[in-house]
């Protein structure tokens, strides 16, 4: 066995008559900028001066009323120590929390003694000391300790303010990044994936969670989460229907904005809702459920401050989606406008010859709209035009895209759809329509379509070609009675 | 030329002792490294999984670790969330061959095969007890080998106590926030129970097993410990050699009490009426847990190649020898127990068999919780040590807990597997 296994520490063998707490030395815990630091070093300074004791610090848990050990020294070591203090209003130490005694004393034995930490008014814990020589604590040696412990709390207390205002100068910068954050987008995606990354880097949760409520659809959606190991991921599969019951989340956001937020699993999952005045849009899920951090009521201030920027930010991003659909959607149909459909038209052109893919396109037009209209008025005409533009967006393919070309007439752009399957298609989306058209006084409007159809790259590869050959083929499919689909021919020239 | 610092984050290996221990190895390794100084920074158990958290989310340390000492329990989580670095430039897996059975996997990443940690020392739990006392009361090794003998033993030796000073029969840990979860495995795996599903993706510690196994650990407890007034609560400080206990169960190697005899807190009567045995068996055997320390690097190192300089030091046989006689551990390489028990064979015998039957936690695409299930069953297990010391335990108070701990676990599976 290696010799340096023996090292022990030497320890004064007989009680002081006094002690002496110098000047250096309670400066010297003083210079502490951690609350480890300063135990260790005024337990050891309580060592050197006492000798054979065992001294231990407790901090106060005012919300648990428990004295909870910090450190303990016993025999000159320092221990962590696990010991709990649970106080009531009986026991002779609640006198050292309500103030009106500084120093408890073990009556029996006069072995041990007990001594608050108080700042002003403020209970911050409690210093313990025994001795261990089989001698009593004299009032000299008490008045000592009582003053050294005065010391002690003023750096305890210095070094709290010192740590909190480090913690909230992180928070204000935090701050600053997470509100720059919020409004640098204005798209929502985008919005939501800068609103939870900054939350995360800046406030240091373990992972943010954002649903959205989605009034038309009564819906509470999950839209993104990030996480403290830097991946997003999204919640789309989250999608909860708004009523009493169906998910815990949901509860809460029924709940609010009654209630302002909740916390659970010892405050380290706290739910913050997101108000637009009396409106909830949303709600936002911070956790540190797996480092085990208790959120502190600051970090909960500091994301509830947030919040409503959070939910305006998400409203006028939603507000400009809406702007921007509007701007190039048709309002009776929902379909794009012309403008924005050719724009589409030819970037998938453009794709189509890059990749060497194919492609179709039809115009529709409704076949005797104008007697639909003068038999069944504008209104059920209007209600055709919706019920065909419902069948299409139901019938095409995700890849596909229309628009209102006119006043009865759509286009529809269908990448990689062959020509040979493009009658099977168009029969299809005939059929659709002829069964779904509007019902009126008991019958339903006889509707039917004609479409005309070109191919890329078989008939042409020029756009407003392809559009023109669509429209004679269209004008064929009239001529030869309606109710049918037409592929252009190099014949119709 | 200036230095390379490496900062070296531990924990109190070695109590108050601890930088005194590791100061010779330091100077040996700078005299053969001159152009590297390292720079200890001790933080304790209870502290250290938070601390770094706290660096690990906000990145706002003065001196930021290069190399940490990790307890295996946190090493899944950790993986899980990305702190560790893979050390494969600089360690192949043949660094992994030569450690104990138990810890043989703790530092490979199943995924991604890379080696994210190496196993520095290990802590196996016997049961420590006096043979003395013992045959006070009339007993023997033999009484205390299963769950219910042992309880026996005692409450024979703790009903006998007439005043403080009298010896006391069991000792628990005493680090209620980090440790408890050692104390507590072999009585749930003795009783069929388990922290996890068997697929690592599931808790099971709220299963019938393994409640049977706390409300009887909790009851031999509260039966030891009710009510007690008394200024140290029911874990007063002091080691078993303070000659307090009659028994406890500990994962420090005999040879740490063996090197303090000097220790005024260590009594000669103790040191020469000690044995150690393996951990109470219960009906479905004796299990105890096997832990340790391992050394990494974090994923923002910023020296990797001095960091792993000091790692292979530290993890060398000589400093890993004459590091675990000081600070009590037991050696992570299998090629050293052999020459670490020297002259105590009886101990090398009893390590092997607990090395057998021991249980460790491994890294799995779904453990990310294991780091997180530390600390919720110590939370747990500490509320009903509460109202023990209260004087208010039920089995009823047990359930409760018990569920509202596995509502945070599942949770975190919910969202984090």
């Amino acid at each position: 066995m290696p010799e340096n296994a023996e090292k022990k520490n030497k320890k004064p063998k007989v009680m002081p008559s006094s002690v002496v707490f110098s000047k250096e030395s309670i400066h010297l815990i003083s210079q502490d900028r951690d609350t480890d630091s300063l135990f260790t070093h005024a337990l050891l300074l309580l060592g050197k001066s006492l000798g054979k004791i065992e001294a231990t610090i407790f901090a106060w848990d005012k919300h648990e009323n428990i004295l909870r050990c910090q450190k303990v020294l016993f025999m000159g070591v320092i221990q962590e120590g696990a010991e709990l203090i649970p106080l009531t209003k009986e026991m002779p130490l609640w006198q050292l929390v309500i103030g009106t005694t500084d120093i408890v004393i073990d009556r029996d034995r006069h072995k041990s003694a007990c001594f608050a930490l108080r700042f002003k008014n403020e209970f911050l814990g409690m210093v313990r000391v025994s001795l261990l020589t089989g001698t009593s604590l004299t009032q000299n040696i008490i008045s000592q300790i009582h003053t050294f412990c005065m010391e002690l709390a003023i750096s305890l207390k210095n070094l709290t303010l010192f740590l909190q205002n480090e913690i909230h100068m992180r928070q204000l910068k935090g701050s600053f990044e997470i509100t720059s954050n919020i409004v640098k987008s204005i798209y929502l995606n985008k919005l939501l994936g800068l609103v939870v990354k900054s939350i995360v880097k800046n406030l240091g949760f373990d992972r943010v969670r954002l649903y959205l409520v989605n009034k038309d659809e009564k819906l509470l959606k999950g839209e993104i989460s990030y996480d403290m190991r830097g991946e997003t991921t999204s919640l789309e599969k989250e999608c909860y229907s708004l009523e009493h019951g169906i998910h815990p989340f949901v509860d809460m956001v029924l709940q609010f904005p009654d209630k302002e937020t909740a916390v659970e699993f010892h405050d380290r999952v706290v739910y913050v809702p997101l108000h637009v005045k009396d409106q909830v849009v949303g709600i936002l899920v911070v956790d540190n459920i797996l480092s085990q951090e208790k959120i502190t009521s600051d970090e909960i201030q500091t994301i509830k401050s947030f919040a409503g920027q959070i939910a305006m930010a998400v409203e006028n991003a939603r507000l400009f989606e809406k702007v921007q659909e509007l701007s190039i959607t048709d309002s009776l149909t929902g379909l794009f406008i012309i403008r924005h459909f050719k724009a589409r038209l030819e970037t998938e052109l453009y794709r189509c010859k890059r990749y060497g893919d194919v492609m179709t396109l039809f115009i529709l037009d409704v076949d005797n709209f104008k007697s639909v209209n003068d038999t069944y008025g504008h209104p059920n005409g209007d209600a055709v035009l919706q019920s065909i533009a419902k069948n299409i967006k139901e019938t095409l393919r995700k890849t596909d895209f229309a628009c209102r070309y006119g006043g009865d007439e759509f286009m529809i752009c269908l990448p990689n759809l062959k020509s040979k399957d493009t009658v099977d298609f168009g029969r299809r989306l005939l059929n659709a329509i002829l069964i779904t058209a509007p019902v009126v006084n008991g019958s339903r409007i006889p509707v039917t379509l004609s479409i005309g159809a070109s191919c890329f790259p078989e008939n042409s590869e020029d756009i407003e070609e392809i559009i023109k050959q669509a429209d004679k083929a269209l004008y064929k499919a009239k001529n030869q009675g309606k109710n049918q689909i037409y592929i252009w021919t190099p014949d119709l020239r | 030329m200036s230095k390379t610092v490496i900062n070296f984050w531990l924990m109190p290996n070695a109590d108050f002792d601890t930088l005194g221990v590791l100061q010779q190895e330091i100077s040996n390794f700078e005299q053969q490294n001159r152009n590297i100084h390292i720079e200890p920074t001790i933080i304790p158990w209870a502290h250290a999984w938070d601390r770094l958290m706290n660096y690990y989310k906000h990145q706002d340390e003065l001196a930021p670790p290069d190399v940490i000492q990790i307890g295996t329990t946190w090493v899944p989580s950790l993986t899980y969330l990305g702190v560790l670095r893979d050390m494969r430039d600089f360690f192949d897996y043949s660094i992994t061959e030569d450690i104990i059975e138990p810890l043989k996997n703790v530092p490979k990443s199943p995924n991604t095969d890379m080696i994210l940690c190496i196993p520095w020392f290990s802590d196996i739990r016997l049961l420590y007890f006096r043979k003395d006392v013992l045959k006070k009361f009339g007993f023997g090794v033999a009484d205390i080998g299963d769950f219910e003998s042992f309880r026996n033993v005692c409450m024979t030796i703790q009903n006998s106590r007439k005043s403080d000073d009298d010896i006391m029969a069991y000792k628990l840990s005493g680090h209620p926030e980090t440790i408890f979860i050692h104390d507590i495995a072999p009585w749930l795996w003795g009783m069929g129970g388990n922290f996890l599903s068997s697929d690592l993706r599931r808790i099971a510690f709220d299963k019938p097993e393994a409640r049977n196994a706390f409300k009887w650990y909790f009851h031999l407890v509260n039966d030891l410990f009710a009510g007690t007034e008394g200024k140290y609560g029911i874990t007063p400080p002091g080691t078993f050699f303070s000659g307090r206990y009659a028994m406890e169960i500990n994962g420090k190697s005999p040879f740490y009490n063996l090197a303090n005899l000097k220790h005024s807190d260590f009594s000669p009567e103790v040191v020469e009426n000690y044995d150690l045995t393996q951990v109470p068996k219960g009906p479905k055997g004796s299990f105890p847990f096997v832990g340790g320390s391992c050394l990494a690097t974090p994923k923002l190192c910023r020296y990797p190649e001095e960091a792993s300089e000091w790692i292979r030091y530290l993890i060398s046989p000589e400093s890993q020898l004459r590091h675990c006689y000081v600070i009590g551990a037991f050696p992570s390489r299998t090629s050293l127990l052999k020459e670490f028990f020297k002259g105590y064979e009886q101990y090398h015998e009893a390590i092997t068999t607990a090395l057998k039957n021991g249980i460790t936690f491994l890294y799995t695409p779904y453990s990310s919780l294991v780091g997180s299930l530390e600390k919720i069953i110590t939370a747990f297990t500490d509320r009903v040590l509460l109202q023990i010391r209260t004087g208010k335990f039920s089995e009823e108070i047990v359930d409760e807990e018990i569920a509202k701990a596995a509502a945070e676990a599942n949770y975190i599976t919910s969202i984090h597997s």
